[in-house]
């Protein structure tokens, strides 16, 4: 064999030793997650709510808590996302405010969740006089934002410059280049980025257990404390409880397979809004 | 400045031509310079130059000579960009587009672009031509149809689109969505069409179909095209202006440039010398 296919090998070799070694960690923590998650499944997780120490229950309250912080959360932070991604895109490459702001917004991406729990539990917990459902939903859309920001940024560069060149050029407001010609082009990618922060966001539990904390009631009251998965887990699994390890495994898989589905959504949804319009 | 460019002087002589209507300016660009970046060196250098009413003038020159530069100051589509700057004056209808207050987009409804690449908006082919059209207001259903399809029709597209009005426009081919382009544009009903080396993206049976329209409507427009292709200039264009280094070297009508320029630099960029 010459040197050169040789080399060729030995680097293909260890490409592939090295995928194998990171795809058989993931496969064996997703073998027990399905292993230990299934034998907790079942309907009873959607309806009845988190148990009382050594009694059995299930995960609804945590569910429907998740969801709701979940959901409220990225309603907050899309449209502030949206609109600084929007202003960071426009502005001039050498302006320092947006050159400042990308900064901050690149030191928030990469800030400790644990981080911003505290900071929500000192500026709204604190003051406010208690743990809610609302101080968790801030919190949860503080660790969005920055997602939003970048990825709605980097769409809108993508936009062909000769797109808004030829809006403008049809004597069309800049405003109505934005929202009706940009937003358009870019917007299957935004979504994109809106839902895997939605990912990101889901199965965060530091933050939480200073803003959200938790509770073993069904309420959907945002100014009570507030059941939700991750910290519902971090509880249960931590409990010397057989019945509650069961319920924290299922909780696990219930938010691996959630985030697994908005994954494939964020893929999937450019090719299908693109399918959509051709259509129409 | 080693190279002569083009005075206020032989642009009187040339609407004076014995034999010639006189064609009146519908444009006129008077000492005009273009800086991309302000304090940087200029990219156009003190433009004289008129652009007669329903009239077809070709800029032509090598890469880089500043012919979409002056193209684009035309409708101030620069503007955009915050940095970039003009001095001098550019009159359209005897008015001065360049003076602060000017209406921006009022000014580009009047002064259309097509560019280079084709551009469909990423909506249907009936919405590409009403985008426009909306601006403008107080146009109804029945109104916007007749827009649409009179656009289309002077276009050339009609018979291609008229039953997949609703489709997607990036589903039509290069040629067709060039043409969509420029329905989009007239249907505007603009004084001048700007055309930014419009068909070298297409192949030549698309070129052929665009070359036609724009001889077509000069009778309603007046079209400032800019091609790096010789024959496009001299098959379209009445007149000719040649640029060269951010200079207008020579201006005039599209046969005396071709056969008759008076400048040597010209004469060699047309002789396939340079460029």
């Amino acid at each position: 064999m010459s040197p050169r296919k040789l080399k060729n090998y030995t680097f293909m070799a260890a490409c592939f030793g090295c995928a194998l070694f990171g795809l058989v960690i993931l496969a064996s923590v997703l073998y027990s997650l399905i292993g230990k998650g299934l034998a907790g499944f079942g309907l009873h997780l959607f309806t009845e709510i988190t148990p009382g120490p050594g009694s059995n229950g299930g995960l609804k309250n945590a569910i429907i808590g998740s969801l709701m912080l979940t959901a409220l959360s990225i309603v907050i932070a899309t449209p502030l996302g949206v609109l600084a991604g929007t202003w960071l895109s426009e502005s001039e490459k050498s302006s320092k405010a947006a050159e400042a702001l990308r900064f901050l917004n690149g030191m928030l991406m990469s800030a400790p969740s644990i981080l911003v729990g505290l900071f929500v539990y000192k500026v709204i917990v604190v003051t406010t006089g208690g743990f809610s459902g609302w101080a968790g939903t801030v919190a949860l859309a503080i660790l969005a934002l920055p997602i939003i920001v970048s990825t709605t940024e980097e769409m809108l560069r993508l936009v062909p410059t000769t797109l808004k060149e030829a809006g403008s050029g049809l004597g069309v407001s800049r405003w109505r280049v934005m929202t009706q010609l940009c937003y358009r082009a870019a917007g299957p990618g935004i979504m994109t980025g809106i839902l895997l922060s939605m990912a990101r966001i889901t199965g965060e539990t530091a933050p939480l257990l200073f803003t959200a904390l938790n509770s073993n009631f069904m309420t959907t009251d945002m100014s009570q404390p507030m059941a939700n998965l991750p910290v519902t887990i971090y509880q249960y699994a931590m409990s010397p409880y057989e019945s509650w390890n069961e319920l924290a495994w299922a909780g696990a898989l219930l938010i691996t397979v959630f985030i697994l589905i908005i994954n494939l959504l964020a893929t999937a949804l450019p090719r299908w809004i693109k399918a959509l319009r051709a259509a129409k | 400045m080693n190279m002569p460019s083009a005075t206020a002087e032989n642009i009187v002589d040339l609407s004076s031509t014995a034999g010639d209507i006189a064609p009146t300016p519908r444009m006129e660009v008077k000492d005009l310079s273009f800086f991309y970046n302000k304090g940087a060196e200029a990219s156009l250098k003190q433009i004289n130059m008129p652009i007669y009413n329903n009239k077809v003038t070709a800029l032509i020159g090598p890469s880089g000579c500043g012919k979409s530069t002056l193209l684009r100051t035309l409708n101030r589509i620069y503007d955009l960009y915050g940095n970039q700057a003009a001095t001098g004056d550019i009159l359209l209808d005897n008015e001065s587009i360049l003076r602060p207050g000017v209406d921006l987009n009022d000014l580009r409804a009047k002064v259309g672009m097509v560019f280079q690449k084709p551009t469909p908006f990423p909506m249907s082919i009936y919405d590409n031509i009403t985008f426009g059209l909306k601006m403008k207001g107080g146009l109804s259903k029945t109104d916007m149809d007749k827009r649409v399809k009179k656009a289309l029709k002077r276009a050339h597209l009609w018979k291609e689109v008229k039953n997949k009005l609703h489709a997607d426009a990036s589903g039509l081919s290069g040629g067709q969505q060039q043409r969509l382009c420029i329905a989009r544009t007239i249907a505007l009903q603009p004084e001048v069409i700007l055309m930014d080396e419009p068909t070298s993206a297409l192949d030549p049976i698309a070129t052929v179909a665009i070359e036609e329209l724009i001889t077509e409507l000069r009778e309603k427009y007046t079209i400032v095209i800019v091609t790096h292709n010789m024959q496009q200039a001299m098959r379209v264009s009445d007149y000719t202006g040649f640029m060269y280094l951010g200079e207008l070297v020579e201006f005039d009508k599209t046969e005396t440039i071709f056969h008759n320029a008076s400048h040597q630099k010209t004469r060699d960029y047309i002789a396939g010398d340079f460029g």
